[in-house]
């Protein structure tokens, strides 16, 4: 057994050389981001668990968990997934990003163990606090909507979190800094411009959030006598859904990272890209607005401003990526001479290499079943018809079930090999596995989405097949809600496939060279033109496909509101 | 950094790429911008609800 | 070649765009408006937007408005039937006061939300076509007036989609829309 963790190649100056990627890599940033790394891992294994109970008992037929346990393990798995597996992740790619990028040393790495320390604790706080509550204090699930009270050890959790998070970023702040101060007439590499974008999107969320948990913890204890429901639901979606869009903007960074690495992708236009990263900084947190848009109080016109991220600057910026990062895999790869036809570029790339394929199949159903359902719930009117059904929990399992998840994964398994500088195990397993969680995750989303459009089943229910006082249920859904519970169980299988080759690799990989495991493109001759004169048709053919399924959805969707009852001033 | 390098006319990049250099800038002006277009603009909201209705 | 991890050389700004990419910003240009625009449009030529008037109020005062209301309706065996156009409902822990209601298809009605304690959901549904359904939220301490006209007759169902306790799936109740002409 060999443990990663403790093995040392760095010279006296704590500095050793990436063979694969060229970078120049200091060990204060190294170690941070391999325990954050673990840490992540470890909650999404607490989470895959909840979603197996969660999955088994909406799916009815096997209806595991009574109510209130059921809120329980949906609250720990709600907490678990979209704030600690993502959050964790989060700070060691701002610190891959950053410094790792840069080739400096982290600065104040005691910031980094302070904050993880935070970090840990008050997860540790939150989740214990939704393990005891029991009436008066409700099940917080993620969003913990004032005034339904929780367990005062559950707002002070949070708090201390978004804390240990802020601390937890100030190196990489530092660092940027530092950067900019030593080579003020040097642009910052692209995937530390995106890292550094999504710490500005992370600085709004967690501002957002203390703006919402500090009163909401000062009511809770009784020294604020009120809280306005309201003012709660827009402030605390500032962390509520910018949490998610950190997500967004990490993801996208580690697409171009891994495209490059694995698929041996090129940057085919910095001040496009840069422009992208820039439309998502000044306007992706305003989409916060999407969780209120069936609301009274805020007028239509900041709705439809914010839901719109000012005029789709954000939705803009997506769509520029979209094209970006699969042109940038197609020109790289056809000037290596690796493709020809219209997707010979792609059909030759490293499908086997799990790094590769997660990345994307990442990329592809982020777009077409995240991006798109995202999209339309988001439009104000369309929202009546989205608002707190089954759907909702589709779109966000397409983005970040899906999506970021497989993104991070395959960046994991990447992880392990530059990393941790160990092979992976179970090689098989591997190479199978982004194939088998994408094909089930992708089936659980297209199952959920159904029932909450075709069935409008509400979402936060135990059970909906037989309500009690009425003979009206939604058993009507229950075939599609099989569907889901089978694939729901899959998918955790295949996540627990994820984390047996990971924490395998660690403890019992074979320490090895990375030059000799990973696809080495720069040893390739460049063949043909320039990058803006090399054929992007592939690319082209893919995103002209995704308008057109934006645009089908877009037009059905519209129809079917138009033929609703009225309602409306 | 070669800056010696063969007919560079200008060795200043355009004024969009320093602006698009200028992080610190840009986050400042997002983050001024967020506040104001969400969390201002939605607490005026708030606060013109008037009482009691129909 | 341009990596994305290390800086890139020079004036990169000035560096040419494919044509292909720029084809594909100017579509996504004008997606963008599109997305915008209807939205807009539709406020005035649709007839199924989240608006209406607000009022700030409170548990008590709305309690007070419902029971008023109630008072003035004409109670049927099939539920409430309103004395004018203003229908009341409440969400509370764990029903909808003010429900089941009679209403007449064709007809306007001020709808008001409101809340007697924490937040609920307001899912509405036409029992025999699943797939017709709207949500909007109910919000204690405001109260909400929708227009709502029903243009089918029928029975509508309606649940509770936000978290609001233990009690929370037996929150139901309905709409029974008649032919209209009383």
């Amino acid at each position: 057994m060999n443990l990663a963790l403790l093995s040392a190649p760095y010279d006296e100056d704590g500095f050793r050389s990436c063979s694969v990627t060229g970078l120049k890599l200091h060990r204060s940033a190294e170690r941070p981001v391999k325990l954050f790394v673990i840490t992540a891992v470890v909650a999404m294994v607490l989470g895959g668990i909840a979603a197996l109970l969660v999955a088994l008992t909406r799916w009815e037929a096997v209806g595991l968990l009574p109510a209130a346990d059921f809120y329980k393990w949906l609250s720990v798995h709600a907490w678990s997934l979209l704030i600690f597996w993502m959050v964790f992740m989060e700070i060691a790619i701002l610190y891959v990003g950053g410094p790792m990028v840069l080739g400096r040393k982290l600065p104040a790495p005691k910031l980094a163990w302070t904050g993880w320390s935070l970090m840990v604790g008050s997860a540790g706080l939150i989740l214990y606090a939704v393990w005891v509550s029991s009436p008066p204090n409700y099940q917080p699930l993620l969003t913990s909507y004032a005034p339904l009270e929780s367990h005062p050890l559950f707002y002070l959790g949070a708090i201390l979190f978004i804390l240990g998070a802020v601390v937890a970023a100030l190196p990489f702040f530092t660092s940027i800094w530092q950067e900019k101060v030593e080579n003020p007439d040097r642009s910052l590499p692209l995937v530390t411009f995106g890292a550094f974008m999504t710490s500005i999107i992370a600085l709004e969320a967690l501002l957002g959030g203390l703006i919402t948990y500090v009163p909401t913890f000062l009511w809770r204890i009784g020294a604020l006598e009120s809280i306005d429901a309201s003012w709660y639901r827009q402030m605390y979606w500032t962390i509520g859904h910018g949490t998610q869009q950190i997500n967004l903007v990490a993801m996208i960074t580690v697409w171009y990272f891994m495209t490059y690495v694995a698929g041996g992708a090129e940057v085919i236009s910095e001040k496009v890209s840069r422009s992208a990263f820039i439309l998502y900084v000044f306007f992706i947190n305003l989409g916060a607005a999407h969780h209120i848009l069936a609301d009274p109080v805020v007028s239509s016109g900041w709705r439809m401003w914010n839901c719109s991220y000012a005029t789709y600057g954000a939705v803009l910026a997506s769509l520029i990526h979209a094209f970006s990062i699969p042109a940038g895999l197609e020109v790289g790869r056809r000037r290596k001479g690796l493709g020809d036809g219209w997707f010979g570029w792609l059909k030759s790339a490293p499908w086997s290499d799990p790094g590769f394929s997660a990345t994307t199949f990442s990329i592809i159903l982020f777009g077409f079943m995240g991006g798109i359902t995202g999209v339309l719930m988001g439009q104000m009117q369309l929202n009546t018809l989205r608002h707190n059904t089954f759907a909702v929990p589709g779109h966000f399992h397409g983005t970040v079930a899906v999506g970021t998840t497989l993104a991070f994964m395959g960046f994991a398994f990447y992880g392990i090999k530059l990393l941790f500088r160990r092979d992976w195990v179970a090689k098989w397993m591997a190479k199978a596995q982004p194939f088998f969680y994408a094909g089930a995750m992708g089936i659980v989303v297209l199952a959920m989405m159904d029932i909450g459009i075709i069935y409008g089943v509400p979402r936060r229910h135990p059970s909906v097949m037989d309500l009690p006082g009425t003979a009206f249920d939604f058993s009507a859904s229950a075939p599609l809600f099989g569907v889901m519970g089978v694939t729901a169980v899959l998918a955790v299988l295949a996540g627990a496939a994820f984390v047996i080759v990971a924490v395998g690799s660690l403890l019992f990989g074979e320490e090895t060279r990375p030059s000799e495991m990973l696809p080495d493109y720069s040893g390739l001759e460049t063949v043909g033109t320039s990058a803006h004169l090399t054929s992007m048709r592939g690319t082209a053919a893919l995103t002209a496909f995704l308008l057109f399924v934006l645009g089908l959805f877009y037009a059905v969707d519209w129809m079917w509101l138009a033929r609703l009852w009225e309602f409306g001033a | 950094m070669s800056d010696d390098e063969t007919a560079s006319a200008d060795d200043a990049p355009p004024w969009p790429q320093q602006l698009y250099d200028s992080v610190w800038l840009i986050a400042g002006a997002a983050i001024v911008f967020w506040f104001l277009s969400y969390v201002i603009w939605g607490l005026v909201d708030i606060l013109s609800v008037p009482g009691a209705g129909g | 070649m341009s990596s994305p991890i290390r800086s890139p050389d020079g004036n990169w700004w000035d560096n040419p765009l494919a044509s292909t990419e720029k084809k594909w910003l100017g579509a996504s240009i004008i997606t963008a408006v599109i997305l915008f625009g209807w939205m807009f449009g539709w406020m005035h030529i649709g007839d199924q937007n989240p608006t209406g008037r607000t009022y700030t109020t409170s548990s008590a005062q709305y309690r007070k408005q419902v029971a008023a209301y109630k008072e003035k309706a004409t109670r049927t065996e099939q539920g409430l039937r309103p004395a004018g156009r203003d229908v009341y409902i409440a969400g509370l822990q764990f029903g909808f006061d003010g429900l089941p209601v009679v209403l007449e298809a064709g007809r306007e009605y001020r709808v008001h939300l409101g809340s007697y304690d924490v937040q609920h959901g307001f899912s509405v549904r036409d029992e025999d076509d699943l797939i017709q359904q709207f949500n909007l939220q109910m919000l204690p301490g405001y109260e909400w007036v929708v227009p709502m006209t029903f243009d089918d007759p029928g029975t509508y169902r309606v649940v509770c989609n936000e978290f609001c306790g233990l009690g929370h799936s037996g929150m139901q109740g309905k709409f029974v829309v008649v032919e209209g002409g009383s």
